[in-house]
């Protein structure tokens, strides 16, 4: 009992309460600025962080971590822009719920939906953290592989009406991913080497940037198409209510829960990431609101296809601690630097840490849940605000845009000017792709997949084939991975069977 | 009959696709070090499967499925066709010019220039000067303002040294105060700059949001989160 008294004191006292609605304001802002990253801010916060006790300073970065993950929905919504890659499923629903006029609604739900997410979280943090890490820990290369391939089949198949386009898409962006080194051998895979071998094409490309610009300026270009009609969206025409009524949300139970289950599980699995989440619980949600009368269908703007993702990318924030806390892996690169923090302080995570600083566990479920209320709290106020960008004509929002999506892009690279204006190029020549394939009618988010998850498959892919001597079949004998590769069968051959039943 | 814009794209990724799949095979397969028995399937394995499954299925939207469905989508008007191009070609000379420059001056030229010519129904050669007297006041406001709020800066952070007061070197609290500064001061300006010239809207607006967006942009990416923006010519 005295260790959770000792962590609630850390916690709920003037000062740290004060830190963690810094970070949560800090982190919001954040996370609605397209390329500056969650991640970026806990680094930033670190100097400061030093300076406070163990349980303060988590509590700051805490704060900042929630804060960006939610804030990431304002410019997906409002813009179709995702802050960061968390928000790239909220896209969808979130943006068509703004063109219908219904921005502060969308935007309302996503608070909720983001609170009931990381509480939820929380809770299985705090109740099943050491099962779920010895869960994750059955997960090797060849599992990891799969879920990768999971990822991306899913994505082909629930971002298009037409499979084939998703599965092209999200192949464009695997070999978005593979420029740059070999993982393994750091032999150059860029076309011309000789020419571009020392320029920053020789790094990969990186994901900010393919976010921004096939997201940001696409959609900016798009948005410039209607021009004459003066505003992006219609005029809010129910200011109103910002928020779901709580039948809503009630009936929206199972695609709640079963958003935390999916947010939490893959936050758990180290290296794996928000992305994959919202679009594992995106599909999981098309799947129960075609089932049920009560609940509208995805797709066409509606509060449940921002809920969905949006409780899963918070979830995955409690998930992503638990192996970063219980092992010493982080779940994700936000949590690297939270994990960082620790051990710059003297706490090494892991056993020792829930034996011998357990105070401090107590004081970081505290934190958790403090950065949860604070992000409804301001968000809360914000909603009634957030809106009124939409009321700022075409012509002028989107130079405003172009810029932010540029700047976003080069803010990645902190200070290397080079590199950070080649981050700027990449953005503009995949934001007029985007462009292009949008008018195609070609889905964009599997490219987007397609450049986070190409390197977690090709990686775990060649060294579960090594690690078991070359054989190819090591994928199917392992019950986990072979469930996976059912599932990425079962994703690409029901769409594939639906389309032939409407067919005929 | 051309080609639907849909038919013309996987046409683009057939072409891309194979010379994808010829760079894959062009690629020295290497295998990850430490693997003296090969069982690594090197580093082309990846990039030749996922150029073929990139062609198949450019291949088969081109030849199969696209043609079920031509749609007669809505062409669009060649002044708006005009608009995007412009800001386009602009994106791209911000992008190049943004190291030689610097972020100030681009932004503002950007900002400035498509906010201008965005709400300009007919664009006319007749409004060059009004373009590049906007252009030159907007420079110069944005200078001003820019020069002010780095004189700010330095002065807090000098004072903090010299008082010990440690707040005044924080680069978060002195762009806050930068910021409520510059604020008032660019209301100040423009609510004269209205008063004083009340039918030269189309000018003084792309002007003031040229500036406003600079500044705050600069002042959060620059200041609060240590983005180091390319100076370009404006060095100080």
């Amino acid at each position: 009992m005295a260790p959770l008294i000792e962590g609630f004191t850390q916690i709920f006292n003037t000062q740290t309460i004060l830190l963690v609605a810094m970070g949560e304001v800090l982190g919001i802002i954040l996370g609605s600025l397209p390329g500056l990253t969650a991640t970026m801010g806990i680094a930033l916060m670190l100097p400061i962080s030093f300076k406070l006790s163990q349980a303060a300073g988590m509590a700051l970065l805490l704060g900042v971590y929630c804060g960006a993950v939610s804030g990431a929905s304002i410019p997906a919504i409002l813009l179709g822009i995702p802050g960061n890659p968390n928000a790239i499923a909220t896209v969808y629903d979130g943006l068509a719920m703004t063109q219908k006029g219904l921005a502060g609604q969308a935007l309302g739900g996503a608070v909720i939906a983001s609170f009931l997410g990381g509480i939820g979280s929380l809770i299985l943090l705090m109740t099943f953290s050491p099962l779920i890490a010895r869960f994750t820990l059955l997960f090797g290369p060849a599992e990891r592989a799969c879920l990768a391939l999971v990822g991306l089949t899913i994505i082909a198949s629930v971002s298009s009406r037409n499979l084939s386009r998703g599965i092209l898409m999200g192949a464009f962006g695997l070999t978005l991913s593979l420029l740059g080194t070999d993982p393994f051998s750091s032999s150059l895979r860029i076309p011309f080497p000789r020419l571009f071998a020392k320029t920053p094409l020789s790094s990969g490309i990186n994901l900010i940037p393919a976010l921004i610009g096939l997201f940001g300026i696409s959609q900016a270009l798009l948005d410039l198409e209607r021009i004459k009609e003066g505003m992006i969206a219609p005029k809010q025409v129910k200011m109103e209510r910002f928020f779901p009524s709580l039948g809503k949300i009630v009936r929206m139970w199972r695609i709640i829960l079963e958003s935390i289950g999916i947010g939490t599980m893959i936050g758990a699995i180290p290296g794996t990431g928000a992305s994959i989440a919202v679009f594992l619980s995106y599909e999981r949600a098309k799947k129960v609101t075609r089932r049920s009368k009560k609940l509208n269908q995805l797709g066409s703007g509606c509060l449940e296809g921002v809920v969905a993702p949006e409780v899963a990318n918070n979830a995955v924030t409690g998930g992503a601690l638990i192996p970063a806390l219980s092992l010493g892996i982080p779940g994700d690169s936000s949590t690297a630097v939270l994990l960082s923090a620790l051990l710059i302080k003297g706490v090494v995570p892991g056993y020792q840490l829930f034996s011998q600083n357990l105070y401090l566990v107590y004081a970081i479920f505290f934190a958790l849940f403090l950065s949860n209320v604070f992000m409804l709290t301001f968000q809360y106020f914000g909603v009634k605000w957030f809106p009124r960008v939409l009321s700022v004509p075409i012509a002028v929002l989107v130079p405003v845009i172009l810029v932010l999506s540029m700047i976003g892009s080069y803010a990645i690279q902190g200070r290397a000017i080079l590199a950070a204006t080649f981050d700027m190029g990449v953005a503009l020549i995949l934001g007029v792709i985007g462009y292009f394939l949008k008018k195609g009618d070609y889905p964009i988010a599997p490219i987007v997949l397609g450049i986070i998850l190409g390197g977690m498959f090709e990686e775990n892919f060649r060294r579960a084939v090594k690690l078991a001597e070359g054989n190819y079949l090591v994928f199917f004998t392992k019950p986990i991975s072979l469930a996976f590769i059912v599932l990425s069968l079962i994703s690409v051959v029901l769409p594939l069977l639906r389309q032939r039943r409407r067919g005929a | 009959m051309g080609l639907s814009i849909r038919r013309l794209i996987a046409l683009v990724f057939i072409a891309f696709s194979v010379f994808y799949i010829i760079f894959s095979f062009s690629i020295e397969s290497r295998r990850m070090i430490g693997d003296e028995k090969g069982w690594d399937p090197g580093s082309r394995a990846i990039p030749v499967g996922t150029g073929f499954i990139m062609l198949a299925s450019s291949l088969y939207i081109f030849t199969k499925e696209e043609r079920k469905r031509e749609e007669n989508k809505e062409k669009i008007k060649p002044e708006t066709k005009r608009v995007i191009l412009i800001n386009l070609l602009l994106s791209f000379l911000y992008v190049f010019l943004f190291r030689r420059l610097g972020f100030i001056l681009c932004t503002t030229v950007f900002i400035y220039t498509l906010v201008y010519f965005n709400r300009i129904k007919n664009v006319q050669i007749k409004l060059l000067p009004e373009y590049l007297t906007g252009l030159t006041a907007g420079t110069i406001f944005t200078l001003l303002i820019y020069s002010l709020g780095r004189f700010i800066t330095r002065y807090l952070y000098s004072w903090g040294r010299s008082t010990d007061i440690s707040l005044f070197t924080n680069s978060n609290f002195s762009a806050g105060i930068t910021f409520f500064i510059l604020a008032a001061i660019f209301l100040i300006a423009v609510f004269l700059l209205k008063r004083w010239r009340k039918n030269k809207n189309h000018m003084l607006f792309p002007i003031f949001i040229a500036t406003g967006v600079t500044e705050i942009i600069y002042l959060v990416f620059g200041q609060i989160f240590m983005v180091s923006l390319a100076k370009g010519v404006i060095f100080w």
